[in-house]
């Protein structure tokens, strides 16, 4: 029976055997061609998709760096806040109007925009940005589902005394919500203060949770280094509410106010006006970001007579007591105004600079011959960057010499038809008073190891411009300025400092398309005490419109320069 | 061997000592083949599997079970009950004649029919994944339609056994096909596509080898297809699973989740694999890691060279099994043995497509490895019964049968474990 049956019922019995393990082999032929095809053709393709995954990563942000003022005054730090959104695939669409009339009044924004966001086919949907840790604490404990938080860090400025501006706003900066910072320090030191981001990577389950067992890539975030200023909160103080008043009584457009040490070249004080608050940058205009006394070149005007008459003195070409016939006189077919628009005969160098007569000044120029008047312009700074340490500086470079014309020598000598930024100015006068050295301007003092402490001081360039016999002379020169009978400077005298304060006033003729018009941007320069100044300060207020008067408009910036002189030698002790 | 696996630590070492075993194996088999009447190839391919899935269930069900139950050998565990139960089975099946399993057929089966109707009812089976499987019979949840492939496949080869020639008749076909589709429409109620197919292709597996004439079985295989396809396209889930089943990764956080993330499984694995416990789509990436697509896990740990040696291992069982059933002793063994070893390759095939993407997802776990005591149990009850059939056909040293060609040459050495049989002269004579 047991051989019959294959030869009388099934006689293809092997076959369709046969047939079956090749069925079994096709299959096994087909799984083998996918695993290969799976497995080494697609393999790494597919891993990288399946570590894209599974794979999570995290970017680990260090502290930004402290801003720190002279005394360890912190001017800028941070603050978690949170920003708050909503998953409405969490939230019971017949919930959604109650947790609405929960969540609006906490958060203090509009009910009906809460709801808007809620009914968003969105699975993120921000609710409030920015709020602060007490507020978010009032959301946590609702324990909405579908309602969270994410910490973010702010960065926190101070008040300034000018209502709507926070403190040293323009030489600060300010840093914007993706965390980079923005003018100022914020900006020109954003890579140090940011600090290096560090990553964490870790493999996890479908719910994110990190697999225990498995490799961790891990490197640490590095805090952001704190910057120590040369900045003194107490002059900022005044000094922001003193341009304020000065811009205001002026009915100027914009005024700025530096201070700096005379001999180092650090920043004591440093302010803009109208400026705008850090702590709200979106709400300020884009003009009032703008740090104008670096990124802001104007024709400086008569302050420009302090290089000529260095250039003059140290070229031999002049004395204090040096007597010119000082007449209106016309080159190149201009003619060339004084202030009161008539000559002045006689009259000795120190009368010039007093009265600043810019007949006077072309004539110092003159003598001094073109070639030492420009080169002792490129030495003085004019036209260079001076480096400092502030983002967003921007200067116009002398044209060549070549180009020049004997208008153009004779304008440049009165500070007309040559473009400088404030800051330029500011380090040019600098220089006679410190001893006929140049000082590169900065902010930062010290760079702060948030870790160690250890600080690494700023080392400013210098350049020696004139001799120190020079610079003295000239010095004495400027004290004329303020304290003669009769001179410009005279707003800049303040009781019991007779014969110690050296400046120098400026009201320059803003060019518009069709020549000078009547608008000036007027300054005043200075520095004190005269033997060894302690500081060097530049007040100036653009486009007043009370006094507009060429002579008076250098009326304005004076009494500034005094206030803030004022507080300075309170502070300082400084005595006479 | 299961130590011996768990216990290699580099990938180099660990192929060495894989190879060590294989060729010890093969050894032992030899051995086992000589000495007992058992094949000893179907012996060690059936003992490495099971161990090798112990392993690798340990492996893929570590961390969900510490996550759903707080123990991370929960799984393991309660897959050693099977491999225990199994083990039973296993040896019961092989010392019972499995000409005994001819008056077992028609209870079997009723008792068969009448649990698939009681899990169909309310409150007694459960429900899980969608699909009505499950009986729980004290501690053990016991799956019916995993224990009715064995069934089904005893009662099969008994009917085509008994009425001999009638199969190739229109009615004998007909009557066969009848029967067949009510036990599947059973099966199929509790949406356990996975078995059905199993069943049915069986099912054609044996009325092939039962005789059934060419032209019947090909309007077979037209039907089924068609029935199959429409079957598929009717149910939407299916359907859905269906589109998407060449390229999962299309729609990967919809219907191809769980056969993109296999795939990532497999492609992350590469040649050599990321080492035995290393996978990471275990965690909870991979949904059934540890039961029907427990062959990811394999390819994402063990690489090519893994599952290449999986699907090599079923094909091996495949040739011993069709080896088995043709030196059967008579006509219900061979088609019984046949039966059972397209059973499990059919499911292993069912399985393992559609974890690779070549066919769409089922739903059927990986014969011997896959998570889950019935299947495993069920498993080798079957191999049992296969390895009765072969030892019995070698005492039998029924020359005949399988190693005569078509055209009556026999190219087989002589057969250690077949005894004293006719004379090589005798052996060439067909009849």
């Amino acid at each position: 029976m047991t051989r019959a049956w294959f030869a009388g019922e099934a006689p293809d019995f092997r076959r369709r055997g046969f047939w079956l393990v090749l069925a079994f082999l096709a299959m096994a032929v087909a799984v083998f061609a996918r695993l290969v095809d799976v497995q080494m053709l697609q393999g790494k393709a597919l891993a990288a998709q399946a570590a894209a995954q599974h794979t999570s990563s995290i970017t680990l942000h260090g502290n930004r760096g402290l801003i720190l003022d002279r005394d360890g005054r912190v001017l800028a730090s941070n603050k978690t806040v949170y920003d708050v959104f909503a998953d409405p695939h969490l939230i019971d669409p017949g919930q959604r109007s109650a947790v609405a009339d929960q969540v609006a009044p906490i958060l203090r924004v509009n009910r009906a925009g809460v709801m808007r966001a809620l009914q968003q086919p969105n699975e993120f949907d921000y609710l409030a940005k920015g709020v602060s840790q007490d507020i978010e604490v009032k959301l946590q404990s609702l324990n909405i589902p579908g309602i969270g938080t994410i910490p973010t860090q702010q960065r926190v400025y101070e008040p300034s005394p000018v209502p709507g501006t926070s403190f040293a706003s323009t030489l600060l900066g300010f840093v914007n919500h993706d965390g980079s910072g923005q003018y100022g320090l914020e900006q020109y030191y954003n890579d140090q203060l940011a600090g290096s981001p560090g990553h964490s990577s870790t493999l996890t389950d479908i719910l994110g949770n990190p697999i225990i067992l498995s490799g961790q890539q891990h490197l640490d975030a590095h805090d952001g280094v704190n910057l120590r200023l040369g900045l003194d909160s107490q002059i900022q103080y005044w000094a922001e509410l003193a341009l304020a008043k000065g811009v205001d009584d002026a009915q100027a457009a914009s005024g700025t106010l530096m201070v700096m040490d005379t001999h180092t070249g650090s920043i004591r004080a440093w302010a803009q006006y109208p400026s705008y608050d850090a702590d709200n940058y979106a709400a300020g205009t884009l003009a009032n970001l703008r740090d104008l006394a670096v990124s802001q070149p104007y024709e400086p005007g008569s302050v420009m007579k302090v290089v000529t008459f260095a250039g003059g003195l140290e070229n031999r070409a002049i004395t204090p007591s040096t007597v010119i016939d000082e007449r209106q006189s016309v080159v190149d077919g201009v003619l060339i105004h004084d202030w009161d628009s008539r000559s002045h005969g006689i009259v000795s160098m120190q009368t010039v600079l007093d009265d600043s007569l810019n007949n006077g000044a072309m004539k110092v120029e003159q003598m001094e011959g073109q070639s030492a008047f420009y080169g002792n312009l490129l030495d003085f700074g004019i036209g260079a960057p001076t480096g400092v340490d502030i983002a967003g500086e921007h200067t116009v470079a002398v044209p060549a010499q070549a180009s020049w014309r004997d208008i153009n020598y004779a304008t440049a000598s009165f500070g007309q038809g040559v473009v400088t930024t404030p800051l330029e100015m500011l380090a040019a006068i600098n220089a006679v008073g410190n001893g006929g050295v140049w000082v590169q301007p900065h902010a930062v003092d010290a760079v702060v190891d948030p870790t160690t402490g250890q600080a690494t001081p700023v080392t400013p360039h210098t350049r020696r411009v004139i001799t120190a016999a020079t610079a003295s002379t000239l010095a004495h020169m400027m004290v004329g300025v303020v304290d003669d009978r009769g001179a410009e400077g005279f707003n800049a005298q303040i009781p019991g400092y007779k014969g110690e304060i050296a400046g120098k006033t400026g009201t320059a003729s803003v060019a518009t398309s069709s020549g000078y018009g009547g608008d000036v941007i007027a300054s005043f320069a200075g520095f004190m005490p005269v033997n060894n100044p302690q500081f060097t300060m530049m007040v100036i207020l653009r486009y007043p419109q009370e006094n507009r008067m060429p002579r008076f408009g250098a009326l304005l910036a004076a009494p500034v320069w005094r206030d803030v002189a004022r507080i300075i030698i309170d502070q300082w002790r400084i005595t006479p | 061997m299961a130590t011996r696996v768990g216990a290699v630590d580099s990938p180099g070492g660990g192929w060495r000592a894989a190879a060590n075993i294989a060729s010890r194996a093969l050894a032992a088999a030899d051995r086992a083949s000589a000495a007992a009447g058992v094949d000893g190839w179907l012996l060690v391919l059936v003992l490495g599997l099971v161990a090798f899935g112990l392993v690798m269930v340990y492996s893929a069900s570590e961390a969900l079970g510490y996550l759903w139950t707080g123990n991370p050998n929960y799984f393991f565990e309660h897959q050693l009950i099977g491999v225990v139960l199994g083990a039973v089975g296993f040896a019961v099946a092989v010392r019972l004649d499995y000409h005994r399993l001819r008056a077992l057929a028609k209870p079997a089966m009723a008792l068969m029919v009448a649990m698939l109707v009681v899990v169909l009812i309310p409150h007694i089976g459960s429900e899980h994944f969608g699909a009505q499987r499950w009986v729980q019979l004290g501690p053990l949840s016991v799956q019916p339609s995993a224990v009715a492939v064995v069934v089904s496949i005893i009662f099969f080869a008994r009917w085509l056994d008994q009425r001999g020639g009638a199969v190739r008749s229109m009615s004998g076909v007909r009557d066969y096909i009848i029967v067949m589709g009510v036990l599947l429409a059973l099966i199929l109620a509790e949406r356990d596509l996975g078995s059905s197919i199993v069943i049915a292709a069986s099912g054609f597996v044996l009325l092939a080898l039962g005789g059934a004439l060419k032209r019947h079985l090909l309007v077979l295989i037209a039907v089924l297809g068609v029935g199959g396809y429409g079957l598929v396209t009717l149910v939407a889930y299916r359907a859905a699973r269906l589109a998407h089943f060449l390229n999962p990764c299309a729609d990967a956080l919809g219907s191809g989740f769980q056969n993109c993330q296999a795939l990532l499984a497999l492609g992350s694995g590469g040649l050599t694999g990321v080492g035995l416990g290393n996978s990471v789509l275990k965690y909870e990436w991979l949904p059934e890691a540890h039961t029907d697509f427990i062959f990811a896990i394999i390819g994402e740990e063990l690489g090519l060279i893994g599952t290449v040696a999986v699907v090599t291992a079923f094909l091996l069982l495949a040739w011993r099994g069709i080896r088995a059933s043709m030196r059967a002793p008579d006509r219900f063994g061979a088609l019984l043995a046949g039966g059972i070893t397209a059973w499990i390759c059919i499911e292993a095939f069912v399985n393992v497509g559609a974890v690779t993407g070549v066919i769409p997802t089922t739903g059927i776990p990986l014969p011997f490895i896959s998570y889950g005591g019935t299947s495993l149990a069920t498993s080798l009850v079957g191999m049992g019964i296969l390895c009765n059939i072969s030892a019995q056909g070698r005492r039998h040293g029924a020359v005949h049968r399988a190693g005569v060609d078509r055209w009556g040459r026999d190219w087989r050495a002589p057969d250690p474990g077949a005894g004293p049989g006719p004379s090589p002269a005798g052996r060439r004579s067909r009849r």
